[in-house]
């Protein structure tokens, strides 16, 4: 990916950058996500914690600050620990969860928002301790970065966040976004170098404030149509109605999914990423919306073609089948029925599989090597005297984070 | 191969490169900065570390755990990985490990499969007599109000047909030996059904009465709710249910979305354990009718007149077994001598009432 070096310096740097670049090629990435996908099929999903680590290896790998590239440190038997011990920490909150919710239907109270937030909180510390561990498993040149600062404290501080951020319909959000930032880079070290975060949340929020704006005027445009859908259901026959209400509804989220967030992800990273600080090395980016929605753009692209294709394919053996078989007969019977249900699953699981590679092709791939390749660095003299220091972090967040399905990368 | 292999170093104490030279002794890689020795790598402890292309990157198992030796790709790289002789062993072990996961993997979802299926139903039937029976009225209680909630209206308490139904259920309590007081209501709703909650409540629903024939009928429907109090099937479900949810969902349940296949499993297991539990209480049913001195034949008359059903090819998807099957299980049971009727004309009228009266 070729980029027009146009970063401007940041002020008191001695003027020396250099740029991050990402060298790896899409095919033996493919092959690897392809290869790892394929197994998570015999070993009911247990492969993930193997192709996870994989895949951050070779990401880490192929990035490269001049000559020197990262190194991700972590294997997949640490993550499949991981993931058992938060099985045994979330088994006993679960349960617990089941019982409370009982006794709260039975005094009908909203004893259920207690639990969300419970669940949240936890979400929350396994974010932070996921990303403890990664930290403690990113090397460079020799040392390893590594987090301070308490997850709970983390949690605390995301949960308030996001309370005010939904108070103001997400006007909050970047100021939100800026505190937890700070609060991970400043408890984030490179060895004995401290880690910050130099950017604020006022200009995440002049930089955002259009798009939010836009966001408004679309859910404000979903609202009357759904109206005017109504409206012209009374007139024309509810089916007509409906279909012109879901076909709004539906373009609506599309634009939302696949232009609106994209933009927005462009602006926070980019954000994100000029703030970075290592003591005295400060990052530049100059990451463009445009190459963020070129991924977003291809993902969608590549899914629907593989949907196309494959749609035409399962039509393809159906009708061969029907050549071959009396298919209406085969309907009836019980075998039937079950190799239709097994037909059935294999395909879900084939479509599944396709999209999972094509997300982490086009969309993980895809904007780790954009963001990568905007990223410029300063001072990098400094290195030259860091220490080592930190250990590593245990798997638990991970695990965690995989339980609940709140897994950053 | 001349001795000067320049390199980059680092020794895991700083972030500091420091450019090396490498002699290559006999069995292992010297390493010197400016003249002085900085380290010594056995060869058999030298591995290779995933980097980006165009780099050999190297990591030693007798040096400290980060550091690193760097060599750019060429004839002097070539050499260095020739004489390491367990250079890609992780790589290797990571191949071999493969076979190893899946069959671990497979084992561990077998052994799963196999809990749910055999072992969460027994414990299940082995807890429920332990719960005491007035942790299963709160429970019950818990469910009871969202049947209300759901549908939405008070019990059918019309009085003749309140008292007809009263001794009904007085009749066949009486000879059925339960564990628990049972309280049936009428609710009026339109679904011919019946089903019984935890703790003991029963309700019976309107449109069950209304397409209902004769007394015996209604009577072997009760008894057959009665079957599921007796055998504190409520609380057995929500323990079989709860423990297989809970198992399948924490260990397969965010396979990268596979969530419908692992809901498919589920339905199978719950309903192959509730169409046991409804032989059980068909089995009680027919008991209970003929322990009273009539029929339990009308159980399955009535209910193959409700559903209608003959066959369905999906037999192992359903929460009942088919009503065929059911009516050929009652059909053979009489009893010995036959009783009074369970209510007389009058009362039978008027428990049809009991949704219309004021």
């Amino acid at each position: 990916m070729s980029v027009v070096p146009s970063v401007p310096l940041p002020r008191g740097s001695e003027g020396e950058m250099e740029r991050l670049s990402f060298a790896g090629e899409r095919a033996p990435f493919l092959r690897l996500v392809a290869r790892g996908s394929l197994l998570q099929l015999p070993t009911l999903g247990f492969y993930r914690f193997w192709l996870v680590t994989d895949i951050r290896r070779h990401l880490w790998a192929h990035t490269r600050l001049g000559r020197e590239a990262f190194e991700y440190t972590g294997t997949a038997r640490e993550l499949l620990i991981g993931f058992l011990v938060a099985l045994t920490v979330l088994a006993p909150i679960y349960v617990v969860y089941f019982l409370v919710g009982l006794e709260a239907e039975r005094l009908e109270a909203f004893a259920s928002l207690p639990l969300f937030v419970v669940l949240y909180l936890l979400g929350q510390y396994a974010s932070y301790r996921a990303r403890r561990y990664r930290a403690t498993r990113t090397v460079f040149r020799g040392l390893r970065f590594w987090m301070t600062g308490s997850a709970w404290a983390y949690a605390g501080r995301a949960a308030l966040w996001d309370g005010l951020t939904l108070l103001t319909l997400g006007l909050a959000y970047p100021w939100r976004a800026a505190a937890l930032e700070r609060y991970k880079l400043a408890h984030t070290r490179f060895g004995d170098l401290s880690g910050d975060f130099a950017s604020t949340g006022w200009v995440f929020f002049k930089r955002g404030v259009w798009l939010w704006l836009v966001a408004v005027l679309t859910a404000v445009v979903a609202f009357i149509s759904t109206f005017a859908a109504q409206s012209i259901g009374r007139v024309a026959g509810p089916r007509a109605g409906g279909y012109i209400g879901g076909s709004i509804i539906i373009l609506i989220l599309l634009f939302a999914a696949f232009v609106i967030y994209p933009l927005f992800r462009a602006i926070e990273m980019r954000w994100v990423l000029e703030g970075l600080r290592f003591g005295p090395i400060t990052v530049a980016s100059d990451l463009s919306m445009r190459s963020v929605f070129a991924c977003y753009a291809r993902t969608l692209g590549v899914s629907i073609a593989y949907a196309l294709v494959g749609a035409g394919g399962i039509a393809l053996c159906l009708w061969l089948l029907a050549g071959a078989v009396p298919v209406a007969s085969l309907g009836a019977s019980l075998t039937g029925t079950i190799m239709g249900g097994v037909a059935t699953g294999a395909i879900y699981l084939l479509f599944l599989l396709g999209f999972g590679i094509i997300r982490r092709l086009y969309l993980e791939r895809g904007l780790w090597a954009a963001a990568v390749a905007s990223i410029s660095i300063a001072n990098l003299a400094a290195l030259d005297d860091v220490a080592a220091r930190g250990t590593p972090a245990g798997a638990l967040g991970e695990g965690l984070a995989d339980a609940l399905d709140v897994g950053g990368f | 191969m001349d001795g000067e292999t320049r390199a980059g170093f680092y020794d895991g104490a700083t972030a500091r490169r420091r450019h090396v030279t490498l002699a290559l002794d006999t069995d292992a890689v010297m390493i010197s900065e400016a003249g002085a020795p900085l380290a010594r790598w056995p060869y058999a402890e030298i591995r290779r570390i995933e980097g980006p292309p165009g780099l050999l990157r190297l990591r030693c198992g007798s040096a400290p755990e980060l550091a690193r030796l760097e060599l750019a790709d060429g004839p002097h790289a070539v050499e260095v990985a020739r004489r390491c002789p367990r250079l890609d062993e992780q790589e290797r072990a990571a191949g071999r490990a493969v076979p190893k996961i899946v069959a671990v993997s497979l084992a561990a979802a077998a052994s799963i499969i196999l809990t749910v299926v055999y072992l969460v139903p027994l414990a299940a039937d082995r807890l429920a007599p332990l719960i005491p029976l007035g942790a299963e009225r709160r429970l019950g209680q818990a469910v009871d109000s969202q049947v209300r909630e759901l549908f939405g209206a008070r019990a059918c308490a019309g009085a003749p047909g309140r008292w007809a139904l009263d001794r009904l259920v007085a009749r066949l309590a009486a000879r059925a030996a339960l564990p628990m007081e049972v309280e049936v209501a009428v609710l009026p709703s339109q679904v011919p059904n019946a089903f019984a909650l935890p703790g003991g409540r029963i309700y019976l629903l309107d449109g069950l009465l209304q397409r209902a024939e004769n007394a015996d009928e209604v009577g072997a429907v009760l008894a057959h709710e009665m079957g599921h109090v007796a055998g504190r099937d409520g609380l057995r479900k929500l323990i079989q249910t709860g423990g297989s949810s809970f198992l399948l969902g924490l260990l397969f349940g965010d396979i990268s979305g596979s969530g419908a296949l692992v809901l498919v499993g589920q339905v199978l297991v719950d309903s192959a354990y509730s169409r046991d539990a409804e032989r059980a209480a068909d089995r009680f049913a027919a008991d209970l009718m003929t322990g009273v001195g009539r029929p339990a034949e009308p159980l399955g008359i009535f209910l193959l007149r409700i559903t209608g059903e003959k066959a369905s090819s999906l037999p192992f998807l359903q929460s009942h077994p088919m009503s065929e099957e059911r009516m050929a299980a009652l059909a053979t049971r009489r009893p010995a001598a036959t009783g009074a009727p369970l209510l007389d004309e009058e009362e039978w009228r008027s428990l049809k009432a009991i949704c219309k009266a004021k």
